[in-house]
């Protein structure tokens, strides 16, 4: 029986994400240009999304900074442009940017916890903000940088497209890898208990240092794929208000879940792109959605999903057995 | 039967921990050896975990200093104490309270590998299987692996508490209030799982329950208002005529 039920859970499995797959790869076929864009948009704020998340789920450390992660990578690749420096060395001065902003952030990590370090992240994330506008000669201040293309096999926006979503497939597919390894139950066990961990012999702060900064990478990425895809990069992208909204991707689409991050940016891209053509006041729009997922569905759209799948299998169950 | 060694498991030096005007510790110094059983008692607010958290590296002494096996640790921090071979339970029960026993247990498992640091599943998912299944047979938990600590009960929280502290190999265990809590077959439970630790492991107890600390020790130290007024063995403790007043004229008396 169990063995039937196990087979059974495969096949949809295998079922599903072949759906997924086809849905993924139909886009730039069934969609506009525009549309085209806007999935992509969708799929780079949703590796921001997930970044906020690998922390959040495991450690529960909640950044309100990390779009200052994100800005450190764009400028640096803005600035390696406007240097003439070919692509490997864009890259690389977007990943140095990157880890220097991201070891930061992993500092301010060992010393707080919870909300403090919600505090200090949305404090680090003024300050990349602040110096966004200040040191000009290199960032352009106010008018940030413009023209910043990605490189030539990636220019139409189909070749972007699934270029970004083969990244966030890696990027999801090695953390889920990483989730069931020693090191992401070590998380899981600094997040239960700090004092147990320690006075078991481990170096927590190393392995959040280690976790801070393997989530500012795929920060870094997703800045990458920001900046190319709207080619310009201004202080507005390491605000707050970017940041704050990627929490809320966050937690509409169902903090700890997998697929979560992504959902929840596809709902926020949605209604800050298509909705505010119709409703001026769309933030507010958002705001009352989040009220209402906070209130009555903590687990966000997917944990939703998952607890009405499971309250119509229970009933089916039942059946069998009686 | 147990063993003591000559060698100095773990040596107190004159340890103090001033809370602003609180003295909890006041001036401790004592010696336990290789697989010296050793007690700690007092009344409520005696010092007694204070001392354990200044001994593990919790807290830092405000003065005073620790050794393990002769090295000075007096600067390190509890994770690096932990790894010199020095292992301790809590008295409210701290585990990983979202995770299952089985995690927990590997949790303790790994503290000691280089592995727990590999982000990719293990390859030999049946050997450590069978490490964790040893480790839970060994507190009777084999049957609760996939349950949640959180939904354990209070007696087998607290022995998962004392198993995940033994699988961390160590030299030198400390155990605060083991017994807080457990109902009086429990008790013998635990009095049996403390008799058969390894003979050469230096064992100190905190405990309220005076007959549990005496039959299971060769050396008590009694704490009040965090000065040590008696040391010595159980018997001499117990007769002692301050330590009565302080401590057994209250508990103990009937
Ligand atoms: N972090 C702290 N800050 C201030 N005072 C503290 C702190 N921890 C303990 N104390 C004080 O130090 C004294 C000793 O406390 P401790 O917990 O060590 O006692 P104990 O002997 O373990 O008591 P019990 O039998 O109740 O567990 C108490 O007066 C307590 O209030
Ligand atoms: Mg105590």
């Amino acid at each position: 029986m169990p063995e039937r039920a196990g087979r059974r859970r495969l096949l949809t499995t295998v079922l599903v994400s072949s759906l997924a797959l086809v849905a993924i790869a139909a886009v730039p076929y069934t969609l506009s240009t525009f549309s085209v864009s806007l999935v992509t948009l969708v799929v780079a704020a949703g590796l921001l999304a997930v970044s906020v998340n690998m922390l959040a789920g495991e450690l529960m450390l909640v950044s309100l900074g990390q779009a200052g992660i994100a800005a450190a990578s764009a400028y640096g690749v803005g600035w390696a442009v406007g240097q003439g420096y070919p692509l490997a060395g864009q890259l690389l001065v977007a990943l140095a940017a990157t880890l220097v902003v991201s070891a930061v952030y992993a500092g301010m990590s060992l010393r707080t916890s919870g909300i403090y370090f919600l505090m200090a992240t949305l404090a680090l994330g003024m300050i990349v903000y602040g110096l966004a506008f200040r040191l000009s000669t290199v960032t352009g201040g106010e008018n940030g940088l413009a023209g910043i293309a990605p490189p030539a096999p990636l220019r139409q926006s189909w070749q972007f497209y699934y270029w970004s979503v083969a990244v966030l497939v890696v990027v999801m597919v090695a953390w889920t890898v990483v989730q069931r390894s020693p090191f992401g139950l070590v998380l899981r066990g600094i997040r239960e208990s700090e004092s147990r961990m320690r006075s078991l012999g481990y170096n927590v702060a190393a392995f959040k240092f280690a976790a801070v900064m393997i989530s500012g990478f795929v920060a870094g990425l997703a800045g990458l794929l920001t900046v190319w895809h709207s080619q310009f990069v201004s202080p507005s992208s390491a605000g707050f208000h970017r940041s704050a909204l990627v929490v809320v991707m966050v937690i509409l689409g169902g903090a700890g879940r997998t697929l979560g991050p992504v959902v929840g940016a596809a709902l926020v891209v949605w209604t800050e792109q298509v909705v505010s053509t119709h409703f001026e006041r769309w933030p507010t729009a958002l705001g009352l959605l989040l009220v209402v997922v906070v209130l009555w569905a903590p687990g966000g759209f997917v944990g939703g999903l998952e607890a009405a799948r499971s309250s119509l299998r229970l009933p089916a169950h039942s059946r069998t057995k009686g | 039967m147990i063993a003591v060694g000559e060698e100095a498991a773990l040596t107190v030096d004159r340890l103090v921990k001033r809370f602003g005007g609180v003295v909890a510790v006041d001036d401790v110094s004592f010696t336990l050896r290789r697989g010296e059983r050793m007690a700690v008692i007092g009344p409520n607010g005696a010092g007694k975990t204070t001392l354990f958290k200044l001994i593990a590296g919790e807290l830092r002494a405000t003065s005073g200093s620790t050794l393990i096996f002769g090295a000075d640790v007096s600067s390190r921090s509890d994770a690096r104490r932990a790894r010199a071979g020095l292992s301790r339970t809590f008295q409210v029960s701290n585990l990983f309270g979202a995770l299952t026993v089985a995690d927990n247990v590997r949790l303790a498992l790994l503290a000691r590998r280089r592995n727990r640091w590999r982000p990719w599943p293990d390859a030999s998912v049946r050997r450590r299987g069978e490490a964790v299944t040893q480790a839970l047979a060994s507190v009777a938990l084999e049957h609760r692996a996939g349950v949640r600590v959180a939904d354990l009960s209070h007696g087998e929280q607290r022995q998962l508490e004392i198993a995940m502290a033994l699988l961390n190999e160590p030299r030198i265990l400390l155990l605060d209030e083991p017994a807080a809590g457990l109902s009086e077959a429990e008790r013998v439970v635990l009095r049996d799982l403390i008799r058969r630790l390894p003979p050469d492991l230096a064992v100190l107890l905190i405990e309220h329950d005076m007959s549990l600390a005496l039959d299971l020790t060769q050396k008590v130290l009694c704490l009040h208002n965090g000065v040590p007024i008696a040391m010595g063995a159980p018997g001499e403790v117990r007769a002692d005529p301050t330590v009565r007043t302080v401590y057994l004229g209250r508990a103990g008396a009937a």
